[in-house]
């Protein structure tokens, strides 16, 4: 089913019209999204991209078409101008522009012929393939072990942000507490400090 | 197999092509060629898969054998059915056959599994098959019918006897063996090709008579089936056929005959062929009222030999397009013996493109032809008048030399030919002109035969023999006629007595004749096994009977008795040989005969140089024929090769030094000529260059033991390398990949790929692949994944995320089996596929344990309710209040802390790209290509960005 220059043409402008966002919650679905993003385009389609081999706390990852090129770079700046949370707070999605690689179902590319061929031991690139190959093994733990490293930091981020949010709430309860409860009038009073504007 | 009805409403797009014919007791059934099926059209002898019951299963694979509608306008196909190795893993694991993943086995034999009628709407799709048999007769498949390929098989798979047949005999499992291989013409896919329109046109009207005696109601397919099937395993056939018994029963009794002969031709030379000749009318005879008692099988074996000069004639077709140049000059050889002959314009021509094929084959005997074909020119013609009691003018016309060549030319051609040569040799070796007027007798009666053969059974025929008899142009032909009519002769069988007794009254001639003839039988038995495999099944049976009784039939009966009684048919032939070996011995390779029964046919080969081709076909044939029958076979067939060979080589030597041996030469000289043509032309399939070999050898008349060791020597080497060719990966060579044929709709997994991914990831069949070209599709990566490993595979790509590797490609790739993605992911790591000159691909196993681990938590969505817990806001509240989507403001304690997030992403970001920083440089390596090269980034450095 070789895809025609048209179809791939036409694939290439939607991935042009499409939107990359990761970072997603995974308990956002696809209304979500929509609903979301509805304040300021007109999304057409989301699609989210299954993970099949990354490790499952990785946040989801989604590709949202929208009605024209215009939105999508509209949309790519206002998720970049001011985090943009969805569906929980205070991780903000991220967006960028998609790719054809990120794309499930797309076409063959028009006129692409592969070709294959096994290298004989004998061959002096074997040895260079043969490198190639152990290089690509160590990219990929390279980047597993990257991907781990990230994970572990935004967990570390947000047991932090948790702990700082927990402090601020137990500061805030605090002095909510000894205003309700007069005794930051009777301080207030007792050294003389005006509470007018309490 | 579905085998329930299935209506034809509710289907899709449907039309039928061209008609074939009609059968049944009321015309009621029409028999088509093709059709068209949603959309694709399918012509008689596609592949095509078929549905399986478990629609989650591989769907079955079966070559289209017979298309018709029956009068309650159901549509049914009938189809052979091909094996997966995984279908006959029992059998497989029990002979130690080892089978590659996208090998197939043709079902053989006889028996339950070689074939059913199903609906025509269980068709899912068209499935590409090649078969890369190196078998001679099988056009050899261009480089992208073999990347085009679903698959590819050269052995078959005997359902009888559970056995493995690395050798496609005449006919397998009742199906034409030109059918069975790669269609002439360009394409697998696109149908009919132009010479093979000659041969449709045959196998249509072969088919429809098999399909009209099918439809009669008589056991008539099966008989022919058996008949045919006997033709290549008789002993099979019989024991499962009583059809098949009673062709056994007449194969036994021409063994007998042949015995007979034997015994007659050991104690006289010249007068053998008398005796051996009235044994014969009387086995003849015998074999006839056998066939009378069962008037079907005659029916059957009429209609048989009918078809089988159809198929024949295609066959020759194919050949005739195979080899143009060939044909060309053994038309215009042909020409020159229908001149004389006259006979049959219409069979010239089938004989001048079967000539063309045959001549592949046959190209000595077609040399040898050439000289003898004036001769036999004339023979033809007398055999078509000795078929009407002419055959005395053929024996007389086959006294003469030019009968002889026929008779050698034949023998060279066809095992039987060898037989036969073998007999003339002893004939000509024995009683000098005697021996050759009997061999000539031998020869003209077997012309005679074969004439009343074609004529008989048609001219067609007698072409697709003379096709095969291309060599022994008019001999041949007359030969096939005789087999032919020795078919029909069941019928004809009277007649051919009575040329017999005609030609037993020219004394000498007449039991040369008779023996010539029964040889010519076998011989044209043969030539219609190596040519039209129904033709030759039939004739198998039935000729093999009557004339390789005499050295087909020990051939034949070898392979035959290894299956049946082994050695009935192998003493005979023994005998046989012994007779004729007394007779070669005075002749030529008479002792190389007498040596090996076996041999016999291949010191019949070796003795005629175009034997040498011949026999490799014949060998091949009997090779097909022994493992279509069971391993005993191919142990027979193993043995027999080196056997052979050595006789080959004794007869060679023996051939040299008697006259035959010069006329051998001659023959071989001719064929060589031939062969040249051949070889530069369609030897495509290495037989074809064994037969060159085998010509050259034959050629140089010295070095015939030396061609014999050639021969044998590319013999073995072709049974590697078609082994190798399935089983091995041809190094530094590129190949272009290849769409994998799309299947029905149904065979698409309908299951979701992640659940079937987690099912596989389990199962162990899950491979992931790394350092694929990015921008590869999913569907790209299961043609890669054919392509290379002839494996249908669910592949998916990895989705390309914000952190994956822009240069790295990755697909997971579930394998139909655990073994299968071992053996992919083993050969990945040993060898070094590189996919369009760029990347080697990195495969292994998948281990994903995260699929079973449990969803591990999102972080970064601080939930309110831990944080205040002590509110009262409800939970409804609370949702509501995370659903919100929005943009944090600044002034919003979310901001700051979504700031920081925005810091760490930005982070995490700079990472990443530092990791894919890699210079994609195009460094060249080595002369050939260049490959990607990564530059190593330096992970340290990462790990400190990222701290």
């Amino acid at each position: 089913m070789a895809a025609s220059a048209e179809e791939y043409a036409a694939f290439e402008e939607r991935v042009r019209r499409t939107v990359y966002m990761d970072n997603l919650s995974p308990q956002v679905t696809e209304n979500v999204l929509k609903a979301a993003l509805d304040q300021f385009v007109n999304v057409v389609n989301v699609q989210f991209i299954p993970n099949y081999i990354n490790p499952q706390s990785l946040p989801r990852a989604a590709l949202v078409e929208m009605e024209t090129l215009n939105q999508a770079s509209a949309i790519i700046a206002e998720i970049a101008d001011s985090p943009f949370m969805v569906l929980g707070m205070p991780r903000p999605v991220r967006a960028c522009a998609a790719e054809v690689e990120m794309f499930d179902s797309r076409p063959k590319k028009p006129g692409r012929k592969i070709t294959y061929k096994w290298l004989d031991h004998e061959d002096p690139d074997f040895e260079v393939a043969r490198k190639i190959k152990v290089l690509t093994r160590k990219h990929a733990a390279e980047t597993e072990f990257l991907l781990n490293h990230q994970l572990k930091e935004e967990e570390n981020l947000a047991n932090q942000q948790l702990e700082t949010l927990k402090a601020h709430y137990k500061k805030y309860e605090l002095i909510d507490g000894v205003l309700s409860d007069n005794t930051a009038k009777k301080l207030a009073d007792r050294y003389r400090i005006p509470l007018s504007d309490a | 197999m579905a085998s329930a009805e299935i209506e034809n409403s509710c289907k899709p797009e449907f039309s039928w092509g061209k008609k074939r014919g009609v059968g049944g007791k009321k015309k009621e059934v029409q028999f088509y060629e093709s059709f068209t099926y949603d959309g694709v059209e399918y012509v008689l002898y596609d592949c095509v898969y078929m549905q399986n019951k478990d629609r989650q299963a591989e769907p079955y694979i079966g070559k289209l054998v017979k298309i018709w509608k029956n009068s309650d306008n159901s549509k049914k196909i009938k189809v052979q059915w091909f094996f997966r190795p995984s279908e006959i893993s029992y059998w497989l694991e029990k002979l130690s056959v080892v089978a590659s993943e996208n090998e197939l086995f043709l079902a053989s034999g006889d028996g339950k599994g070689l074939a059913n009628v199903n609906p025509l709407e269980a068709i899912v799709g068209k499935c590409f098959v090649v078969c890369v048999s190196r078998d001679d007769r099988n056009p050899e498949p261009s480089e992208e019918q073999l990347r085009n390929a679903d698959y590819v098989f050269y052995r078959s798979f005997d359902v009888g006897q559970c056995s493995i047949l690395d050798k496609m005999n005449d006919k397998v499992g009742g199906l034409e063996v030109r059918f069975v291989f790669n269609r002439q013409e360009n394409g697998i896919d696109t149908g009919p090709i132009l010479g093979s329109k000659v041969k449709e046109k045959d196998s249509r009207i072969s088919e429809a008579y098999e399909e009209t005696l099918q439809h009669l109601g008589q056991q008539p397919h099966e008989v022919l089936e058996s008949i045919k099937e006997d033709g290549n395993h008789s002993h099979l056939v019989a024991k499962e056929d009583a059809e098949a018994g009673y062709l056994l029963s007449k194969v036994e009794t021409f063994n007998g005959h042949a015995e007979s002969f034997l015994d007659h031709l050991k104690p006289r030379v010249g007068k053998r062929s008398a005796p051996l000749v009235d044994q014969l009318n009387g086995e003849v005879t015998s074999s006839i009222s056998q066939k009378n008692n069962s008037a079907d099988a005659n029916a059957a074996t009429k209609q048989v030999s009918d078809s089988v000069l159809p198929a024949s004639k295609g066959v020759a077709g194919e050949r005739l397009e195979c080899d143009p140049p060939n044909l060309d000059d053994k038309s215009s050889k042909r020409e020159k013996l229908d001149d004389p002959v006259k006979l049959t314009k219409s069979k010239e021509k089938i004989n001048i493109e079967q000539l063309t094929p045959k001549q592949v084959d046959l190209k000595k005997s077609s040399l040898v032809s050439v000289e003898e074909k004036t001769k036999l020119g004339p023979r033809k013609d007398t055999v078509g008048l000795d078929k009407r009691g002419k055959l005395i003018k053929d024996s007389n016309v086959l006294d003469e030399r030019p009968s002889k060549k026929l008779k050698v030319q034949e023998s060279v051609k066809l095992s039987e030919d060898k037989d036969k040569n073998y007999l003339e040799k002893d004939n000509s070796t024995t009683s000098g002109s005697k021996a050759e007027g009997s061999l000539a007798a031998g020869s003209s009666a077997e012309g005679t035969g074969k004439a009343i053969l074609a004529q008989s059974l048609s001219r067609p025929v007698k072409d697709t023999k003379f096709s095969e008899d291309s060599g022994a142009l008019g001999d041949r032909p007359s030969k096939k006629l005789k087999v032919q009519e020795s078919v029909k002769l069941f019928e004809d069988k009277d007649k051919n007595s009575l040329d017999r007794a005609t030609t037993s009254g020219s004394n000498a001639k007449g039991p040369l004749f008779a023996g010539s003839s029964t040889e010519a039988i076998g011989r044209a038995k043969l030539a219609q096994n190596s040519n039209g495999p129904e033709k030759d099944t039939k004739f198998n049976e039935e000729p093999k009977a009557l004339e390789y009784q005499p050295l087909k039939k020990v051939k034949d009966k070898e392979s035959k008795s290894v299956k049946l009684s082994e050695d009935k048919s192998k003493n005979n032939l023994e005998k046989v040989n012994i007779t004729t070996s007394g007779s070669n011995e005075k002749g030529f390779g008479a002792g190389g005969v007498i040596e090996d029964k076996r041999k016999a046919t291949v010191a019949q080969n070796s003795a005629l140089m175009d034997d040498g081709p011949s026999k490799e076909k014949p060998n091949g044939k009997v090779n097909e024929l022994n493992k279509t029958i069971a391993g005993p076979d191919k142990i027979h067939t193993k043995e027999e090769p080196g056997e052979k060979m050595e006789k080959l080589s004794k007869s060679s030597s023996k051939l040299d030094k008697g006259p035959p041996t010069e006329m051998c030469e001659l023959k071989l000289s001719e064929n060589s000529n031939d062969s040249v043509g051949l070889e530069n032309g369609p030897s495509m399939v290495k037989p074809n260059a064994k037969t060159n070999l085998l010509m050259k050898n034959r050629s140089g008349k010295g070095p015939l033991e030396e061609k014999l060791d050639e021969k044998i020597r590319p013999n073995k080497g072709s049974t590697k390398s078609s082994n190798a060719f399935v089983d091995d990966k041809i190094y530094g060579k590129i190949f272009d990949v290849t769409q994998r044929p799309e299947k029905g709709k149904w065979f698409k997994s309908p299951g979701i790929f992640l659940e079937r991914m987690v099912v596989a990831h389990d199962e162990g069949k899950l491979v992931l692949l790394q350092n694929l070209d990015p921008s590869f599709t999913s569907a790209e990566v299961e043609d890669i994944v054919w392509s290379v490993f002839k494996e249908t595979c669910t592949a998916k790509v990895v989705q390309g995320t914000a952190i994956s590797s822009p240069f790295c490609g990755r697909a997971l790739v579930i394998f139909n089996s655990a073994e299968v993605a071992e053996r992919a992911v083993k050969e990945l790591i040993d060898g070094c596929l590189i996919i369009s000159n760029q990347r080697p691909v990195v495969g292994c196993i998948a281990n994903l344990p995260h699929l079973r681990g449990k969803l591990s938590t999102f972080h970064g969505h601080v939930s309110v309710d831990e944080v205040d817990k002590n509110k009262t806001q409800t939970r409804k509240d609370k949702r509501d209040a995370k659903s919100s989507c929005h943009s944090s403001q600044p002034n919003s304690v979310a901001y700051d802390l979504g700031t920081e997030w925005c810091l760490l992403q930005k982070r995490s970001n700079f990472s990443w790209q530092k990791l894919h920083k890699q210079g994609p440089t195009q460094e060249k390596i080595g002369k050939v290509y260049r490959l990607l090269v990564y530059k190593i980034s330096d992970f340290a450095i990462v790990l400190v960005i990222v701290d």
